[in-house]
């Protein structure tokens, strides 16, 4: 018992050292006033980058948030709507030219963003999609669905279909098994694939710039013309704003499931 | 072929103890039944023996040399699993050469083995299936033929018969009693199913309550119980207790003829096969009611009502109605007398 | 490899069938979502990659476009780049993940707290990964001012250049920090539904604990390891952020050089980028079919 207490420690540690060290540069960082080499922490702390972020560039910060917020959660929620019936059909049932459908509605996790958005990029051009909204929330969508139908067909291949049947025969609806059963007993891993479809969107940064055009300024493009303009404080600051959605949605994960639901999660 | 002592064991999980100071011995090429209830930590007692678990008192001996302390693997001894845990990644020729393998032996001997024990277990058609393609029963005679292969000293089986259908599991009880036999290999089985323990061991330990509350041949076992709560446990309701004088057992308003000499105080018992009914009033009979009728098959269930006591009674006939007045007869050599000195009462009235 | 949902022990019988027409009808949304927008961009892209442009009468369609590119020195070179950088990630992090997996699954099985935190590195954006990895460990950054505050001296001249360097040093530890416990959990999910008793099985057939890891665990996690290098691979051989970031100006890894030819101010550019992407792509789905091949394997002796 001790061996296995002490081992299991070391492990905490390890694990924790690793996870957090990339965090400590940052969060000095952004609490920096002055931090000239090779002090190894800064000759100053203060607010200034926090300031600059919440009053000089308030509003710039905040359109970007506002804009990263409003394409994860349309992209997460169409997703999720049309997710839901297809990771139900391959999770659930057999039928014939499964293995194809799922390679093909999967395929998009894996390839590069990159090689889809260039394409779509000529044709939304044609559509006046590119550098708007719409456009930007359909090239997430391109890799945020298949992302959502491989966590619920997950789900899908862990629930009995036998609790439908079980309902229906105490006559129950169709409409009200899907209600009273179905949807409450996969709510918990489908909550966890918009959550991650949600943060997969929140990432993205080439898709958009190629869609988006530099006028959908989300988040992470912001982020990157900072890290051009060399400003460490303000860029490590918005990196740590940038961040926080991801403990929020791990908590809620694990709120809804334990720690089950993260199988494939990217 | 080995022998097998536990001295003052103790088995359990961290501080926990299931059972404590339990001593047995299995002979060298015996199958010994452990028969006792589910839950009872016989699954913790062979893990324990098999060296998966740490005891947590007492030691453990093969063949005249401690090995206590000593790791699984190093042990001569296999534990076959109540699932028959093939690898699934392996087909049965080479799940059944597994352990060989672990061994480094050179290819050769292991094939040569191998073959001799799938003849032995009837699976050389089955060599090259894989294992998810075989039924429960095919599973585990592949798993009885990977341990077998190994020779152990002795071999300790923790009921891996329980899953199969009643039919397939006596086919395998068979199985299983011949090979031990043909291999004289020392076996250690344990089960919670009274039958199977009957019909295959040379000797049952009866543990219940995490003592083993009496070690005997299985006939001595049925026909002798140690004391009444063992009785009952092996299916045998019939509890009388009296005072015997001159050769007649009277316990209440029953006279019974038995042979025994005079006692106080004495407890007897019949099994419920052994007594005799009639509907027509018979020498020595005594008279009761039938109270009760369970047809089971073969044979029906009657409990007979007698005044103060009532007795089961199986018979071959089911003629008898509820109500009805029927007599007894209970012939005087199938009457089993308890000893009141040694046993301890079981917890919990069982 | 995408079968991986059903690495779980299905609950679920699997006979289960519905009408044609009701699974047609579940499918039909995702599937047209996925055709038009995933396919249709990649055809797009293959069209404009063979000099297809809109608005122009007469098209003529050549694979001008890919075999400048294909013979382009420069092309090899950053395939090698690309290559070193996904190989390498991926091998690093699948030996990293299978000690963790199975240091975890031993040891800590059940501590809720290293899960959590395992999952960080799985949730959190590259960019913000790259970011602080320069702060890090650029030549002036955090570990160097460190280590000149402890020796007392100034290493900026003697410590080892790790970003925007040769050995792509920068990128592959943001990879292997962000690789690492996806891997792990995949091979997680598998040890757990393994158990202990198939372990325990071996022991007392007698296996050593090396030969219960080499010849039970192992070839059980197996398939779940090469699924999920199968995906590593894919995603650091495409990735952009990170390379831009972390990687020299030249060579530059594919998706860099492409998008840098996407992007350029000269328009002639455009189309090499586009046959990049498209190269990329090729080679991305080849491996993944690949690996479903080579997964499939294991079944041949029925």
């Amino acid at each position: 018992m001790k061996k296995t207490n002490s081992a299991q420690y070391t492990i905490f540690v390890l694990v924790l050292f690793t996870i957090i060290v990339p965090f400590i540069p940052l969060i000095l960082w952004s609490l920096s006033e002055q931090w000239f080499y090779p002090a190894a922490l800064p000759q100053k702390f203060g607010l200034r980058a926090w300031n600059y972020i919440f009053s000089t560039a308030g509003e710039q910060i905040i359109r970007g948030l506002v804009a990263s917020f409003s394409v994860a959660l349309t992209t997460s929620i169409l997703s999720l709507f049309i997710g839901y019936p297809a990771g139900r059909a391959l999770g659930l049932y057999n039928f014939k030219g499964k293995k194809f459908i799922a390679l093909l509605l999967l395929l998009p996790i894996v390839v590069p963003p990159l090689s889809t958005s260039m394409g779509l990029h000529l044709w939304f051009l044609h559509l006046n999609l590119t550098e708007h909204f719409l456009g930007v929330v359909l090239v997430h969508l391109t890799f945020c669905l298949p992302y959502s139908i491989y966590v619920i067909s997950g789900v899908f291949s862990d629930f009995n279909p036998d609790f439908e049947a079980q309902a229906r025969s105490l006559g129950a609806t169709s409409w009200q098994v899907f209600v009273r059963v179905t949807l409450p007993m996969t709510l918990p891993g489908v909550t966890v694939a918009a959550l991650f479809a949600f943060l997969l969107s929140w990432s993205q940064y080439l898709s958009t710039l190629i869609i988006g055009g530099g006028k959908i300024l989300t988040l992470p493009i912001l982020l990157f013309s900072l890290m051009d303009g060399g400003d460490r404080p303000v860029a490590s600051a918005i990196s740590l704003i940038f961040i926080c959605p991801v403990f929020v949605v791990l908590a809620a994960s694990a709120q809804s499931l334990g720690r089950q639901g993260l199988r494939g999660i990217r | 072929m080995g022998r097998l002592q536990l001295n003052n064991l103790s088995v359990g999980y961290g501080s926990k103890a299931i059972m404590t100071a339990l001593d047995l011995q299995v002979n060298d090429g015996e199958l010994l039944c452990l028969l006792g209830p589910s839950g009872a930590g016989k699954t913790t007692l062979l893990k324990t023996i098999g060296g998966l678990i740490p005891p947590l008192q007492g030691s453990i001996v093969l063949d005249d040399m401690d090995v206590t302390r000593m790791k699984a693997d190093k042990r001569d001894v296999v534990l076959l699993f109540q699932k028959p845990l093939l690898f699934p990644f392996q087909n049965v020729l080479e799940n059944i050469g597994f352990g060989l393998r672990m061994q480094k032996i050179d290819s050769k001997a292991i094939a040569e083995k191998c073959h001799k024990v799938m003849e032995l277990t009837e699976l050389t058609p089955l060599a090259n299936k894989r294992v998810d393609e075989l039924s429960g029963g095919q599973q585990q005679r592949v798993a009885l033929a990977r341990a077998l292969v190994l020779e152990p000293s002795i071999l300790l089986l923790d009921e891996p018969l329980s899953s199969l259908d009643p039919d397939l599991r006596q086919k395998m009880q068979h199985l299983i009693r011949r090979l031990q036999r043909q291999t004289a290999t020392t076996m250690l089985f344990v089960t919670h199913d009274q039958s199977e323990a009957f019909s295959m061991s040379d000797r049952i330990a009866l543990l219940i309550h995490g003592k083993i509350r009496q070690l005997d041949r299985p006939e001595k076992l049925f026909r002798s119980p140690a004391n009444p709560d063992l009785a009952i446990f092996l299916g045998n309701p019939n509890i009388i207790t009296g005072c015997i004088q001159d050769k007649i057992l009277t316990s209440q308003n029953l006279s019974i003829a038995v042979n025994h000499p005079n006692a106080a105080e004495i407890t007897a018992t019949i099994r419920p096969e052994d007594i005799v009914l009639s509907d027509i009033e018979i020498a020595d009979g005594i008279p009761g009611t039938v109270s009760a009728k369970q047809f089971e098959g073969t044979l029906t269930r009657f409990t007979v009502d007698l005044g103060q006591t009532s007795l089961t009674a199986l018979c071959f006939s089911d003629s008898f109605s509820l109500g009805q007045k029927i007599w007894l007869q209970f012939p005087v050599e199938k009457f089993h007398f308890f000893t009141t000195d040694d046993q301890p009462p079981l917890p919990n009235g069982q | 490899m995408f079968t991986a949902p059903a690495s779980r022990p299905p609950v679920s019988p699997k006979e289960t069938t519905l009408p044609q027409k009701s699974i047609i009808l579940l499918l039909t949304p995702a599937l047209l979502v996925v055709v038009t927008l995933f396919g249709g961009g990649l055809v797009i892209g293959f069209f404009q990659a063979l000099g297809y442009q809109p608005g122009i009468e007469e098209q003529s369609l050549s694979l001008q476009h890919f075999i400048t590119t294909l013979t382009d020195p420069d092309f090899t070179t950053s395939l090698g780049l690309t290559l070193y950088i996904a190989l390498t990630s991926t091998l690093i992090s699948a030996i990293a993940s299978i000690l963790l997996a199975v240091a975890i699954n031993h040891w800590a099985a059940n501590n809720k707290i290293i899960h959590f935190i395992l999952q960080i590195p799985l949730a959190a954006p590259h960019l913000v990964i790259g970011i602080s990895m320069i702060l890090l460990i650029a030549p002036s950054g955090f570990i160097a001012r460190l280590c000149s505050f402890l020796f007392a001296v100034d290493v900026q001249n003697t410590f080892p250049i790790l970003v925007n360097d040769k050995w792509s040093v920068g990128i592959l530890l943001v990879y292997i920090w962000k690789e690492i416990p996806f891997i792990t959990f995949m091979l997680l999910t598998v040890l757990k539904n393994m158990g202990n008793e198939l372990l325990e099985a071996g022991a007392s057939l007698g296996a050593t604990k090396l030969q219960r890891f080499f010849s039970i665990t192992f070839p059980i996690i197996r398939l779940s390891l090469g699924a999920s290098c199968c995906i590593v691979f894919a995603f650091t051989f495409g990735a952009f952020e990170i390379p831009y970031l972390l990687g020299q100006t030249y060579p530059q890894t594919l998706p860099v050089w492409a998008y840098m030819n996407f992007s350029d101010i000269d328009l002639k550019a455009r189309p090499e980028g586009v046959a990049l992407g498209i190269i990329i792509a090729v080679i991305v789905i080849s491996t993944v079919l690949l690996s479903e091949y080579l997964t499939r394997t294991p079944n041949r002796n029925r």
